[in-house]
């Protein structure tokens, strides 16, 4: 074959060498497995948040573990079942304990409390292991009635049982013997402590009794057959040498009024720190006796707690006895607890509410069960079905069947809420439950939850507290809502800054200066947040509420200062002018110290002239009347509108007058031009500010309060700095991508290089603009340390500008170390980072869509 | 480049008149770094100049791209600049609005006058300096917006807001533009949407709608087919009188067709000056006549 002719001298056959292929190879799989990868990873984590949160929504199971008959006789009058669900005991009206298997039935042991006949009054289940029993002849007597477990050496142990398969049960001194796994003994069996008789009155059998502990020693609340309620606190000491044991009393009484044929109340109850009675007649009628004061009860509420028709069934506490459950006849169970409203009708402020609701299905309440440790409560029904409810989330766990057509007698909850016990028909019946976590469903997490003590529902996140009873509150609202304020605060105060500085670098700066501005504002971006949270907290904060009112007026005198310099510059003769443009960065640089200097002054000023010399003042709502401060907010839309009076309608009209002007007096209409509409302003804010004032508006309380030191304006300002970087560069490269034969189409044009801005480049780089926004806002809603640092962390939803909040990254990052694996709380906040992630992804969503139908309509390019 | 079309010089300049020495050597003298002083044609001197160039020189960084031009535009005339490519013909019309003060390290000495006023003087407001002229740029660029938003932008940017005097002058624009007829019933669709010719229109429309004491024009037609090119240099025909034009132009048949006074550039440099007739026919300077017959360039 002739060899073709060349035309580089090179002659040879073009063709792609192999190591080319395989790069082409080895580098597209990269890509098809990063890309996808990352896409996975993105999916994964997604998945791994649902997992970890589904629980949170899965339904109770309940399983039947075991019936067997009990013999008919009057229902017992307390009665519970230990921890493993192996045991129980049950309180006789006679005052007999007797201990028994779950399994079989067979009774293990058997108490004798009190001689038959003399037992008139038990307390009702509430205060744990502490019992009060009230006698025919007035006496008292506390006692501790419980399961006790003990761990026994091996020799202790009988040689016949030795041999005890690991996880069996075996009779033992009245009660069980297990061996565990590891070869340990363990004995469970009734503990009963009674003490000494207390005797309050004269002898008067005692009709109904109530105890509750407070930290000190118990309080016990007496009825007696006479009508009298004592409520006593009782302390007891004991003489370490001599064993003799003194108790004394502390309390007062009084008589509660008869109600004609109904006699005395059916139910008795003294609440948690033993401040409150409830004496309950059948027929609905409620006294509340205050005991605040011990030695001197006084009625304080009376009200009906059922409709007329309707009688009350039953009647318990919840988990720290603050809570009345009420059963009726209907088979309606209601929630009852006191609040504090503004104007209570009652001698001690606090009115009863019924704040939670279980509907019935017409089937009376015969019995109330509610948990040790949650807000978890069993209602037996008279048609047998028991019904487990939630009462904080309203939450309906589940039901079973445990007396077909026959009355419920008894219930009881497995102190670990994981099993529930139900008399009737002859029959005891057991079942294990797996409430899963009933606190939380999707309306308790959105909507308003009644808690118990608050005025009304409301949005609350409080997840752990000190006390047992506390009531955990996942309300999702509080968090989303200081994610969304920290969000706009800081996007108000970082989107203006940073486009109009990514607008200045690109359009107006000489390229030489460009290139140093540019890496000077990306270098902000490499202090890392904890730096700036930190100077946030603990310089900022401080130093803004130490000048409040100047850092106030700043933000009207820094713009005011820039906009009078570019008038004032108008008076430069033009070929002055002309000449100094190269210096005007220098100039415009000069404005903001000047803007600053004049808020210093200006700031306390104000405060002296506007706000009676004291701004916190004001903004706690103690001085002052709301149109000052209505005058200040409304100012900048006051300048707003009068810019848009000027540029819409006062503008043309001068235009063909100015044209033909000279120079210096065209400056002189502008600047004056200028100064009318600042009185213009501030004349417009002021009047606005006292019609609303007049209209009966005040500010404060809204999107004002009072202030305090870690605030959202701090937080605005210094997250604001933080976000300033990325939107400055993803911004500025986007408008230095707008192509460059535009830029000098318009400005061949005669255009000015602000006009070439507004009207070709900045609708050209829209989309990019609109980029740089949408990942500011990612960046200030999943910001956390600033934000862990620099609010005070109130979880609570207050616009007040001056408030603090607490967002859902900090929230996470607070909590997550101290939350218990697994635990309701635990997958909440996974719950909450769920949510964080759904907010980015819907904003970056949408982001992306604007984003594509900005570039559509722009970049036919 | 092909110059066929070009009649062939040597005879009809030996047919018209009697053989004048011809000035030779300058691209010579060029290459050798030597100054050479522009050979202009005596026509010029009865015309009244719109655009003084005055010893113009310019530098992109430490690069020298224009040496000491001088030139005048006469007013209500059609100048064309030829030269091979890389010359400096963009360059020179881009200082004469100033859109090199845009690009990073322009440094320039000498002046240009528009009627008499300096445009490289230490207190010239650009932006009113702008105004003044028009200009059309190599490649089509119109903005983002509609075709009616295109053209009457230079009257946006003064403030115009007159409904009917914006109707007005974007139909005549766009009719002396010759691309009326074929956009009257979608002005306010994207001028992005027209094709290449029809973009280079829509620039042209926008650069007459400001009513330019000085048309610039940079390869108006280079993107254009023939038809449209066709059109154009009616166009520009048309302008003569109303307009003075600058155009640059690759092709010498469209120089030789439209324009009146004709400079060839060569490395900078003006080489020779004078009216398109006899500067085609019966060049003055040797080099000028290799260069459009084709033998270098
Ligand atoms: N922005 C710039 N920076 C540096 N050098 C430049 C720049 N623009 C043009 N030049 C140089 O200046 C010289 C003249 O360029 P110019 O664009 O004026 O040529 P031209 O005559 O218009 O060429 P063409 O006919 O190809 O358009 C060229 O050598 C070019 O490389
Ligand atoms: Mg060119």
């Amino acid at each position: 074959m002739e060899a073709r002719k060349s035309f580089t001298g090179h002659a040879r056959r073009r063709r792609t060498g192999w190591g080319v292929r395989v790069g082409e190879v080895v580098s597209r799989l990269c890509i098809t497995v990063g890309g996808i990868g990352t896409i996975a990873a993105v999916g994964m984590v997604c998945v791994f948040l649902v997992w970890v949160v589904y629980p949170l929504f899965r339904g109770a199971t309940i399983t039947e573990a075991g019936a067997q008959p009990r013999p008919e006789r009057p229902p017992p009058l307390r009665w519970a079942v230990d921890e493993q669900q192996v045991l129980a005991w049950e309180l006789s009206s006679e005052g007999v304990v007797e201990v028994f298997r779950l399994d079989d039935g067979r009774v293990l042991d058997r108490r004798v409390l009190c001689p038959p006949g003399t037992l008139t009054a038990v307390s009702p289940p509430g205060s744990g292991d502490t019992v009060a029993f009230g006698f025919r002849d007035g006496t008292i007597r506390l006692a501790r009635l419980g399961f006790a477990t003990r761990f026994y050496d091996e020799q202790e142990i009988p040689s016949a049982l030795r041999g005890l398969v690991a996880g069996d049960y075996a009779d033992f001194e009245g009660g069980l013997l297990t061996r565990s796994a590891d070869g340990q003994w363990r004995g469970l069996k009734l503990r009963l402590e009674m003490y000494e008789p207390i005797r309050l009155s004269d002898p008067t059998p005692v009709r109904r009794i109530d105890v509750s502990l407070r930290p000190t020693g118990p309080v016990v609340s007496v009825l007696t057959e006479d009508g009298r309620l004592r409520t006593t606190f009782v302390s007891r000491r004991e003489n370490l040498l001599t064993g003799e044991v003194v108790q004394e009393l502390l309390g007062g009484e009084l008589t509660l009024p008869r109600r004609g044929s109904r006699g005395l109340p059916d139910y008795l109850l003294l609440s948690g720190i033993g401040d409150s009675v409830y004496a309950i007649w059948d027929d609905g009628h409620l006294l509340r006796v205050s005991t605040q004061d011990l030695e001197e009860p006084t009625i304080a509420e009376s009200r009906q707690l059922v409709d007329v028709g309707e009688s009350i069934t039953a009647v318990q506490f919840l988990i720290g006895k603050t809570t009345l459950i009420v059963g009726d006849s209907t088979g309606r169970v209601r929630a009852w607890f006191g609040t504090r409203p503004k104007e209570a009708a009652t001698s001690d402020g606090t009115v009863l509410v019924a704040a939670h609701e279980f509907a019935g299905h017409g089937s009376a309440v015969t019995a109330l069960a509610s948990s040790a440790r949650t807000r978890l409560l069993a209602v037996g029904h008279a048609d047998g079905q028991v019904r487990l409810w939630y009462v904080t989330s309203d939450k309906d766990v589940g039901s079973v069947t445990a007396a077909a057509g026959l009355p419920v007698r008894g219930l009881a909850l497995a102190p670990r809420d994981d099993g529930l016990l139900a008399e009737g028909a002859g029959q005891l019946r057991h079942w294990r439950l797996d409430l899963g976590h009933p606190e939380v469903t999707f309306r308790a997490l959105a909507r308003p939850v009644w808690y118990e003590g608050y005025p009304a529902p409301a949005h609350v996140w409080q997840s752990s507290s000190g006390s047992d009873a506390f009531e955990p509150k996942f309300g999702m609202w509080p968090l989303v809502f200081g994610t969304l304020k920290a969000t706009f605060y800081s996007l108000l105060l970082g989107v203006p800054l940073a486009l109009l500085a990514a607008i200045y670098t690109s359009e107006f700066l000489h390229p030489q200066v460009r290139a140093l501005v540019k890496p000077t504002i990306e270098l902000m971006a490499s202090l890392p947040s904890v730096v700036l949270g930190f100077l946030a907290a603990l310089v900022f904060a401080p130093f803004v509420e130490h000048v409040l009112p100047a850092v106030l007026a700043a933000l009207l005198t820094v713009p005011g200062a820039f906009l009078l310099g570019a008038y004032v510059w108008q008076f430069l003769p033009e070929k002055l002018a002309v000449r100094m443009e190269r210096h005007r960065f220098l100039y415009v640089i000069a404005a903001l110290p000047m803007g600053i200097g004049l808020a210093a002054v200006v700031g306390p000023w104000l405060e002296s002239a506007l706000f009676q010399g004291d701004f916190k003042a004001w903004l706690a709502g103690s001085t002052g009347s709301a149109a000052n401060g209505w005058m200040m907010l409304l100012l900048p839309l006051a300048a707003l509108g009068t810019a848009f009076v000027l540029a819409q309608f006062v503008n043309p009209l001068l235009r063909p007058w100015t044209a033909q002007e000279s120079r210096l007096r065209g400056a002189l209409v502008e600047l004056a031009k200028f100064l009318l509409a600042a009185a213009a302003t501030v004349a417009a804010a002021w009047l606005a500010g006292t019609l609303l004032d007049a209209a009966g508006f005040d500010p404060r309380g809204s999107i004002v309060g009072t202030y305090v030191q870690r605030n959202a304006l701090v937080v605005g300002f210094i997250m604001g700095f933080a976000i300033i970087p990325i939107i400055y560069t993803i911004a500025e490269d986007a408008l230095t991508a707008v192509p460059e034969h535009l830029r000098s189409a318009s400005l061949g044009c005669g255009a000015t290089p602000w006009q070439t801005a507004h009207r070709i480049i900045i609708p050209t780089a829209m989309s990019g603009l609109f980029s740089a926004v949408m990942i500011g806002l990612g960046r200030a809603v999943g910001e956390t340390m600033i934000v862990l640092m620099a609010t005070g962390n109130t979880p609570i939803i207050d616009l007040n500008i001056f408030n603090g909040f607490r967002t859902l990254s900090a929230n996470i990052a607070v909590e997550m170390p101290e939350a218990v694996r697994g635990s309701t709380h635990f997958r909440t906040l996974f719950l909450a980072a769920l949510v964080l992630f759904a907010m980015t992804f819907v904003l970056n969503t949408i982001a992306e869509v604007v984003r594509l139908r900005f570039r559509r309509r722009a970049y036919q390019l | 480049m092909s110059v066929s079309h070009v009649p062939p010089h040597d005879q009809a300049a030996a047919a018209v008149g009697p053989p004048r020495e011809m000035i030779n050597g300058r691209v010579l003298a060029i290459s050798r770094g030597e100054p050479i002083e522009t050979v202009v044609h005596p026509e010029l001197a009865r015309e009244e100049a719109v655009l003084d160039i005055d010893h113009f020189s310019l530098w992109y960084g430490s690069k020298q791209a224009l040496f000491d031009i001088t030139l005048t535009i006469p007013r209500g005339k059609i100048t064309a600049l030829i030269g091979p490519s890389g010359c400096g013909k963009s360059t020179l019309l881009r200082s004469v609005n100033r859109l090199n003060d845009l690009i990073d390290n322009v440094r320039v000495s000498g002046d240009m006058r528009l009627n008499g006023d300096s445009i490289y003087g230490r207190s010239v407001d650009v932006i009113e300096l702008r105004k003044r002229m028009g200009m059309v740029f190599q490649k089509p660029n119109p903005f983002p917006m509609s075709i009616y938003e295109n053209v009457v932008y230079p009257l946006r940017i003064d403030g115009e807001r007159n409904r009917a005097v914006l109707d007005e002058v974007c139909e005549r624009s766009l009719r002396g533009a010759a691309l009326w007829d074929e956009v009257k019933d979608r002005l306010h669709e994207s001028g992005l949407a027209l094709s290449g010719g029809q973009q280079q229109r829509l620039c042209i429309a926008r650069a007459i709608a400001g009513d330019p004491e000085v048309l610039l024009l940079d390869e108006p037609c280079s993107a254009l087919d023939p038809i449209a090119t066709g059109k154009i240099e009616d166009l520009i025909q048309e302008l003569k009188g109303t307009y003075s034009v600058l155009i640059v132009t690759h092709n010498m048949q469209q120089a030789a067709r439209t324009s009146d006074y004709t400079a060839f550039m060569y490395l900078g440099r003006v080489i020779e000056y004078g009216l398109t007739t006899v500067l085609f026919t019966n060049p003055h300077v040797k080099d000028t006549q290799d260069y459009i017959t084709g033998r270098f360039g």
